[in-house]
């Protein structure tokens, strides 16, 4: 004599068996697939938005650098600011601005950590056409290869723009 | 607005947790490129470890320590770090093979007793419940209604 109905006991036994695969699903697949690296660019109170419009020319400048490692693995970073006039030094996903950095600072983050960085940067442009200059401010996040030991560009980046004043001083 | 600040607090504990470092690019001279090759070495050892899984944060401290003393040109206790850091994560490397194959083992134990829930909730779940029926019931008395005088 059984007391469980058979229909009953399919049903449950159906339950069991998925939830069973489930969790083997879960525990056997990976559990993270796509990895990546981050920059993020903050005020100098380190929040988003009411980002300084303009500077006096050679004048310093604070942001706050938010970088983020969701790789696989701990990793050393590089920050590097650079000053552009131009678009077309701009960087890009594939290509970091060619020109030279003007700051660098370094970074060691574990797996699936975050940084936030509050840095202080010189606005200073060679020269300056009229009594102002729109100039783009670039970050640039960089990573040492371990392998070869050098700098490799993550593709990832921040620039804002930020009208630079001709300072009344000079 | 309370969002901003809930964030602006977790980004100032990332900041006090971690620390910053300022350093340009790897030393000149000769003792410099010997402390940033043991650096790299060490370096090497932290990303296999932590691509197995295994918690470097302590390892992390200590290279970043090292890094400064490195940008601060101060050599001889970036190498005193290393020194003490590098035994420790060669012992760590050398037992990853160990520590995969005990994390195998543990992992392919659930993943047995995961699959072998089905056939045996099918098995033992009529007879558990058979059991708990007989139990409620042991104190029932079988009374014939036929039986005179009932």
């Amino acid at each position: 004599m059984n007391p469980v109905n058979k229909d009953v006991l399919a049903v449950l036994t159906a339950i069991v068996t998925v939830a069973s695969i489930f969790s083997t699903a879960y525990i056997l697949l990976p559990t993270k697939s796509n990895h990546y690296v981050a920059i993020g660019l903050l005020n100098q109170d380190c929040l988003i938005g009411n980002y300084p419009d303009q500077v006096y020319n050679g004048d310093n400048i604070t942001y706050c650098i938010y970088v983020d490692n969701e790789l696989d693995h701990a990793a050393l970073f590089q920050i590097r600011y650079k000053i552009s006039y131009e678009r077309r030094y701009l960087p890009s996903e594939s290509e970091p601005s060619p020109l030279p950095a003007k700051g660098v600072w370094d970074v060691l983050l574990d797996k699936g950590r975050n940084i936030t960085m509050r840095l202080t940067v010189p606005v200073e442009l060679d020269q300056i056409n009229g009594t102002s200059e729109r100039a783009a401010l670039i970050f640039e996040l960089w990573q040492l290869d371990p392998n070869t030991g050098g700098w490799v560009y993550t593709g990832r980046s921040v620039y804002i723009y930020i009208t630079v004043k001709e300072s009344p001083l000079r | 607005m309370r969002y901003l600040a809930s964030v602006a607090a977790i980004l100032a504990l990332s900041v006090a947790a971690i620390g910053l470092i300022s350093i340009a690019s790897p030393p000149e001279g000769i003792e410099g490129q010997s402390v940033w090759d043991k650096w790299l070495y060490a370096y090497r050892l932290v990303i296999e470890l932590s691509r197995s899984g295994i918690n470097v944060s302590e390892h992390l401290e200590l290279l970043n320590q090292s890094l400064h003393y490195i940008e601060i040109g101060d050599y001889d206790k970036a190498s005193r770090i290393l020194d003490q850091v590098i035994p420790e994560l060669e012992n760590d490397y050398i037992a990853l093979g160990s520590y995969a194959f005990q994390e195998n083992v543990r992992k392919y134990s659930i993943v047995a007793a995961l699959l072998s829930l089905p056939p045996l909730f099918y098995y033992l779940f009529p007879r558990a419940y058979l059991e708990v029926w007989y139990r409620l019931k042991r104190n029932w008395i079988v009374v014939s209604r036929d039986e005179p005088g009932q």
